[in-house]
């Protein structure tokens, strides 16, 4: 399987390091001319191009949103220039807040932090450990500097020429999928034990109180759902669990008349709702502030 | 310890060498590679690291006595004893909770069997162990008994050395103690032949983090429920990528592990050899994870009666060999059901090859048509085996092959179709590169092997998977 003849025992290897650092200087001289957005080939690739951005670019932003899927499906940055949206794909709520709490967040910057059940889902430590190793924030090692992800965002730049740009990167297909939902249904009748519920909450409210130490403004949102998601079981159990602890006489709550909203498969927005609930989002936070 | 994992490549490995090569601790070899398989192994698992010093310990002593006691009887019962403890530690850790959930009511003993997590590892250093005792008994493995009748000390170091030593512990290539044991000596830095170790570690690093950990991001959709979206077209694209995946990282890993071996001065044995290839399930075993299915043929279907018991006999060893095959994987019945598919596969590719059918395709149709009808056909059959492989659940696996025939009207994912096929494409051409090694055009790529590996190494820093584990750890 590894047949080969060996020359010299040395001469080889020099020559392959060799050879492999001039196509690592030549292209990453090219692929830092390309201009790319946070999109990967898949989620897990967005999720880690999203956090790497966050943490190594220098920028200030003003808003930011943190979350699974569902949050990540909102278009902030679409609506505001200066917003970011930290939510990952799969992910939940204290995967973004451990970001914010390694990086440099601007005085003005207000979190919002979806809270709801993906709580469950824990860290993500895969986009973690890309942003903590202090080499991963070399241009070739970045994600979004990968052979295969430059190769597919060239391939949709074409793409995107010739067909309308107007859907947020998650929404590919708009149409609603009743099979996800009857999915999300029967998962949402059942409830979850109180005791990880509760540990969940432990690590989502130490890593909250430690952004407010910061003096860092948060706002909690619950984003809508498909009514018979919204008014399960086990919607209404962690619903219950979260309000206790972040009492809304004490925190600010952005609520929305939920019945606006229409989603696709039960828990991700359509993109009409998905935008709308973005541009409430951002004159609350500007409220907020003028307050 | 993860071979591609940071801390291994730049402090684990590197110390180890470093200790290892050191004139002054030369003498100390053995003892330096034990404590660092002792080591790697205990990094994520220090509370199975008891049950491998046990196992080792435990051999290493049943196995002094078997070669040091001269009445046949004696030596036999100890050799089974052996055996019998080392099925035993893989009975109760591994198999204990599924037998307990399949066979018995609720008692405080099941339910202490289901909380016992699985000893990484365990199959193939129970395995190794076997060996060990089978090897020692048989009185025609001199070269293995002369080096190590001396004492019980070295007999022990030897032993535990065999047993733990890292490239090999955890995920095999699956080493019979007769081809290892008299490769201990002194080693020296000067003796490694660096290239080939250098080439065969890229091959095994490419194929674990450029294809395998790659791939995984879009196999993953194959799990339950998500697979019921996809459409028939995703579905048999994902089939196929996974037998990809599943190649590349075994294949990867093994190819690691020699590599790692050969630095260190031993020769492992070669796991795969271009598997996808194979125009018979029979070539198909001779080609994948080749330790494994070499051990099984040696110390179970040889002893079994092999061929040699008539027709009906042959069959009934196949089955044996290949259900205990399948359940040596994993302690569900998927694993069984899958050493069934390959079991019946072997016994009816049997039969068709002994039959005038046979002879009469031989003679009218082109051979190489004929072989890449084959090879697809093998290909096909082995890659939907692979279904109880990744979807655990039995149902799942029957709903994802019902779904391939249903979903044609569903739409594609035609991110998933791209990249999958994308990352396939390499290890079709290591296939193919293999099938035409003779060929003037393969002849001249070679001329180019530097850039080859340069460019997989670029590859590899670039372009590498997000990866926790490797998917055979899990056996």
């Amino acid at each position: 399987m590894h047949s080969f003849t060996s020359s010299s025992k040395y001469s080889f290897i020099i020559k392959c390091l060799i050879i492999c650092g001039i196509i690592l200087i030549v292209y990453t001289s090219i692929v830092l001319l390309i201009p790319k957005n946070l999109q990967g080939g898949n989620q897990w690739q967005t999720n880690i191009i999203k956090a790497q951005s966050f943490a190594f670019l220098d920028e200030k932003w003003d808003m930011t949103i943190v979350g699974s899927s569902m949050s990540y499906n909102i278009p902030v940055e679409k609506v505001s220039e200066n917003a970011f949206n930290l939510g990952f794909a799969g992910g939940c709520s204290n995967t973004g807040l451990e970001i914010l709490l390694q990086s440099q967040i601007n005085d003005n910057n207000v979190i919002f932090i979806e809270m709801n059940e993906t709580l469950m889902r824990g860290v993500d430590s895969k986009v973690l450990n890309k942003i903590k190793l202090y080499y991963e924030n070399l241009p070739f090692l970045q994600e979004i500097n990968r052979p295969d992800v430059v190769f597919i965002q060239m391939l949709k730049t074409i793409k995107t020429k010739t067909t309308d740009n107007d859907k947020h990167y998650l929404q590919d297909r708009d149409e609603p999928i009743s099979g996800e939902l009857i999915r999300q249904q029967k998962a949402a009748a059942n409830i979850i034990n109180e005791e990880e519920l509760e540990k969940n909450i432990d690590e989502l409210e130490k890593n909250i109180m430690s952004l407010r130490e910061k003096g860092i403004k948060v706002i909690l949102i619950e984003p809508p759902m498909h009514p018979s998601l919204f008014e399960s079981k086990r919607t209404i159990q962690v619903r219950n669990s979260l309000r206790n602890r972040f009492p809304v006489n004490e925190w600010l709550w952005f609520d929305v008349d939920w019945h606006e909203y229409k989603t696709r498969d039960g828990i991700h927005l359509d993109v009409n709702s998905a935008k709308r609930y973005a541009e409430k989002m951002v004159a609350y936070r500007e409220k907020v502030m003028s307050e | 310890m993860l071979f591609n994992s940071f801390e291994f490549l730049v402090v684990f490995l590197p110390i180890t060498l470093c200790i290892y090569y050191l004139p002054c601790l030369r003498k100390y070899q053995l003892c330096t590679l034990i404590i660092s398989g002792f080591v790697f192994y205990a990094f994520n698992h220090l509370e199975f690291l008891c049950l491998l010093i046990i196992s080792a310990i435990l051999n290493a002593f049943v196995s002094f006595f078997v070669i040091h006691q001269n009445d046949h009887t004696k030596r036999k019962i100890l050799a089974l004893s052996g055996v019998l403890v080392n099925l035993s530690l893989l009975g109760v850790f591994k198999y204990g909770s599924l037998i307990y959930q399949s066979f018995f009511e609720v008692n405080p003993l099941g339910e202490w069997l289901v909380a016992l997590p699985l000893p990484i590892g365990i199959s193939f250093y129970t395995f190794q162990g076997i060996s060990l005792l089978i090897d020692v008994f048989k009185k025609d493995r001199e070269l293995l008994a002369n080096s190590n009748r001396q004492n019980l000390w070295k007999h022990v170091l030897h032993t535990t050395f065999f047993i733990s030593f890292f490239p090999h512990s955890i995920a095999g290539p699956i080493v019979k103690a007769y081809t290892f044991l008299p490769q201990i000596e002194m080693k020296f830095f000067s003796d490694i032949p660096m290239t080939k170790a250098f080439c065969i570690l890229m091959q095994g690093y490419f194929l674990k983090t450029v294809i395998a950990d790659n791939i995984q991001d879009y196999t993953f959709w194959m799990i339950y429920p998500y697979f019921l979206e996809q459409s028939s077209i995703t579905l048999l694209i994902m089939m196929f990528a996974f037998s990809v995946q599943i190649f590349s990282d075994f294949a990867g890993y093994s190819l690691i592990a020699i590599g790692i071996a050969i630095l260190f001065g031993y020769r492992l044995p070669e796991n795969f050899n271009f598997p996808y290839i194979s125009e018979s399930f029979s070539e198909f075993w001779r080609r994948w994870h080749m330790s494994l299915s070499a051990w099984l043929k040696e110390y179970l279907y040889i002893p079994l009666g092999g061929n040699r018991k008539g027709e009906v006999r042959t069959y009934i060893n196949l089955m044996i060999v290949m259900l205990l095959g399948g359940m040596w994987h994993g302690a569900a019945w998927n694993y069984l059901f899958w050493g069934g598919v390959h079991g019946i596969a072997l016994a009816i590719e049997r039969l068709y090859f002994h039959s005038r059918f046979s002879s009469l395709i031989e003679k009218n149709i082109n051979q190489r048509f004929l072989s890449i009808i084959r090879i697809l056909f093998v290909f096909t059959i082995v890659s939907w085996a692979w279904l109880f492989f990744k979807l655990p659940n039995f149902e799942h696996a029957i709903l994802y092959t019902k779904a391939i025939f249903m979903n044609v009207n569903k739409p594609s994912s035609f991110g998933v179709i791209i990249y999958s096929i994308i990352y396939s494409v390499p290890v079709l051409a290591y296939h193919i590169w293999y099938l035409w090694r003779s060929t003037p055009i393969v002849q001249k790529i070679r001329k180019y092997r530097v850039a080859i590996y340069a460019i997989m190494m670029f590859l590899i820093i670039c372009n590498g998977g997000n990866s926790d584990a490797f998917i055979y750890f899990q056996f």
